[in-house]
């Protein structure tokens, strides 16, 4: 269970980061590279300035003004994410939670300008999750107003990051990575 | 030369110059347009299909639209979508002038899961999707140029 929250929640920033690095520079391609030990394998290519096209065929109902709606029924609501985040960026650069237990240890910490999540999973299965997302960009997400993401100013602010490693996991049995850079790749 | 020989050789003349026409026609329709192909195998029930089309002919149905019922399609298509072509047709259209300034040989997507594979690339000018199954295969080429004409002209 707590493998697949801290994959999805990987995947979930991957997505929100990978996406916002679309607008910016025409140039920039998002990556996502699976790799299932003995199973599936996943490669995704894409130019961010499709992405970026691709976004405003979001139907109507599903994207607001450039806000995307989040339902009242979270353990987190926004507004304590936004009072968290107001004291977390603004502090210097620190480590905000530690957790050490039975060969687990998780980290998240500020580094500059990027928040840095990393967790590594020691029963036996050795998965490592990295993450690193520019803080500027989560401040940028957290501006809208009310019970709504600003999900069109988190990719501009994205835009301006560039070239990046977002995502990685690995353990014994997968492998993914996000990240975004100016190479196609081809065949 | 006999009447019936002169006949003869009339009645050649026009069939060559008729099936010579009809070559440099398809050729030009070919090279205009280039071919959009949809090809499937299915292997369960023994089918295979292959559907090339000509982008050539597809631009000139366009641009007579009201012969073939164009904004009718349109209109149905947007009932089902519940969307407007007018909303999402730029959005496609942008979609397809970045498809066409990436290089040729990119792969967009690779997905390979035992025997079942589906690949997006892009290749010699041709967006191409490739589904592979044991049970199945659907190969799909698009000249994106040509689909970009149309939709431009679709948008207009």
């Amino acid at each position: 269970m707590r493998q697949i929250k801290t994959r999805t929640l990987a995947w979930a920033l991957a997505v929100i980061v990978g996406s916002g690095a679309a607008v910016a520079d025409s140039d920039l391609w998002l990556h996502v590279k699976v790799d299932e030990n003995g199973g599936a394998k996943v490669i995704v290519n894409l130019p961010i300035s499709l992405v970026e096209k691709a976004m405003t065929m979001i139907p109507a109902d599903a994207w607001s003004g450039g806000h995307i709606m989040i339902d009242g029924h979270h353990e987190w609501t926004l507004a304590d994410l936004r009072e968290l985040w107001q004291e977390v960026s603004s502090t210097p650069d620190m480590t905000f939670v530690t957790v050490q237990d039975e060969g687990d240890d998780v980290r998240v910490w500020k580094e500059g300008d990027y928040l840095k999540v990393r967790v590594i999973e020691g029963d036996g299965d050795d998965t490592e999750v990295n993450v690193r997302i520019p803080v500027r960009v989560v401040d940028a997400l957290l501006s809208g107003k009310g019970n709504e993401l600003n999900f069109r100013a988190a990719i501009e602010a994205l835009a301006a990051e560039g070239e990046g490693e977002l995502v990685t996991v690995n353990d014994n049995d997968d492998r993914v990575r996000v990240w975004v850079d100016h190479t196609a790749e081809a065949e | 030369m006999t009447r019936g020989q002169r006949f003869f050789s009339y009645a050649a003349a026009s069939i060559g110059v008729l099936i010579l026409g009809w070559a440099v026609l398809i050729a030009g329709v070919y090279v205009y347009g280039g071919v959009a192909t949809v090809s499937v195998v299915e292997r369960t029930q023994g089918v295979n299909i292959s559907l090339p089309i000509p982008m050539a002919l597809v631009h000139a149905a366009v641009a007579t639209s009201e012969v073939f019922f164009l904004d009718e399609i349109l209109d149905e298509i947007e009932i089902e979508t519940g969307g407007k072509f007018s909303e999402w047709g730029p959005a496609v259209l942008g979609i397809l002038e970045v498809l066409e300034d990436v290089p040729n040989g990119t792969l967009f997507v690779a997905v390979e899961d035992g025997d079942e594979s589906v690949r997006v690339s892009k290749t010699r000018g041709k967006f191409r999707i490739e589904v592979e199954s044991p049970d199945i295969t659907v190969k799909i080429s698009l000249p994106v140029r040509s689909v970009r004409r149309i939709v431009r002209q679709i948008v207009k």
